[in-house]
């Protein structure tokens, strides 16, 4: 005697689901794929080192020149006079000063490169 | 390699660890966003996102939650994300009930069906032309062999609505499949 849809055999239902979705050819994974993401990884990680270095470059530059702007500030408003004077005699050092700066600066980069090698050489 | 050493790896910037999570949880993305989208083409991109979002957040995973259960969130959410960016509805199954569900399975030349190979071929597009929604829930029961609280923490759904949406998915599939002589003699 035939049985009718009621004793439809699940065993056999779920057998063959798993075999039709367990096909790898139904969602394959591209040839090298997990390659491709560890390079995206590398460029996310080069990506954050930069990002790191240029706001250390900010709070190391942008804060003194902060410190100065409002110590100015604070001579400007109460004794205006003093601070033309202040400002006329830093100008006789403005070359001095701006090569001073320049050096800094300089010596900043430099430091983030070396750094840069060294973590590369580390990986490696 | 344990899970928590790989993850501490990770976040001292090894990248070949990197590598190593991404070969161990590919397919289980690849089958969840491809369930979701149906589609190979966009897949990869979308698997890309996938990933370059556990690398960014790994930092903040609470390892309260197993790693691949995350990961299948991130994978479902992004997966979603896409097909609304493309206008694609998501949820089909609101209007599922009123359509007559044999209309969304249609089997090509049903004579034509004699080999195994071509029963799994038929299955694969009966699988294919369910709802997005049943296709991922049925793709992680029966192939990544989830539990229903892993779906319910993937998908965000409740465990009966998970259950319900499952014995539907089953129940067309069987439907479609018993009209088919093929499968009732051989089944019944």
């Amino acid at each position: 005697m035939k049985k009718n849809s009621k004793d439809f055999d699940e065993q056999a239902l779920d057998d063959l689901i798993q075999e039709a979705m367990s096909d790898d050819m139904f969602v394959a994974v591209p040839e090298g794929f997990a390659d491709r993401m560890e390079k995206k990884a590398q460029q996310i990680n080069l990506y954050r080192f930069w990002q790191d270095e240029f706001l250390k470059h900010i709070y190391f530059i942008g804060g003194p020149i902060l410190m100065l702007a409002i110590t100015f500030g604070v001579f400007y408003y109460f004794n205006p006079e003093s601070l033309t004077g202040i400002l006329s005699f830093l100008n006789q050092f403005k070359w001095l000063l701006l090569g001073g700066i320049i050096l800094l600066f300089g010596i900043q980069l430099a430091d983030s490169w070396v750094f840069k090698r060294l973590g590369k050489n580390q990986n490696t | 390699m344990e899970e928590n050493q790989l993850i501490e790896q990770i976040l001292n910037g090894n990248t070949h660890a990197f590598r190593f999570l991404v070969k161990k949880y590919e397919r289980l993305v690849f089958h969840i966003a491809g369930r979701m989208l149906n589609q190979q083409a966009d897949l990869e991109d979308v698997c890309q996102d996938v990933f370059i979002k556990v690398y960014k957040k790994l930092p903040e995973f609470r390892r309260e939650a197993k790693l691949s259960t995350w990961i299948g969130t991130i994978a479902y959410r992004e997966a979603i994300d896409f097909l609304r960016k493309r206008g694609i509805p998501t949820q089909e199954l609101q209007t599922l009930n009123e359509r007559d569900s044999s209309s969304l399975i249609e089997i090509n030349n049903p004579e034509n069906i004699q080999t195994k190979g071509e029963r799994i071929a038929m299955i694969k597009q009966l699988i294919a032309d369910l709802p997005n929604v049943y296709r991922t829930i049925l793709s992680l029961y029966h192939i990544e062999e989830l539990s229903y609280k892993e779906i319910e923490e993937i998908t965000q759904m409740p465990e009966g609505t998970i259950k319900s949406y499952l014995h539907r998915a089953r129940q067309l599939l069987k439907d479609r499949l018993l009209k088919h002589p093929v499968f009732v003699e051989e089944w019944i």
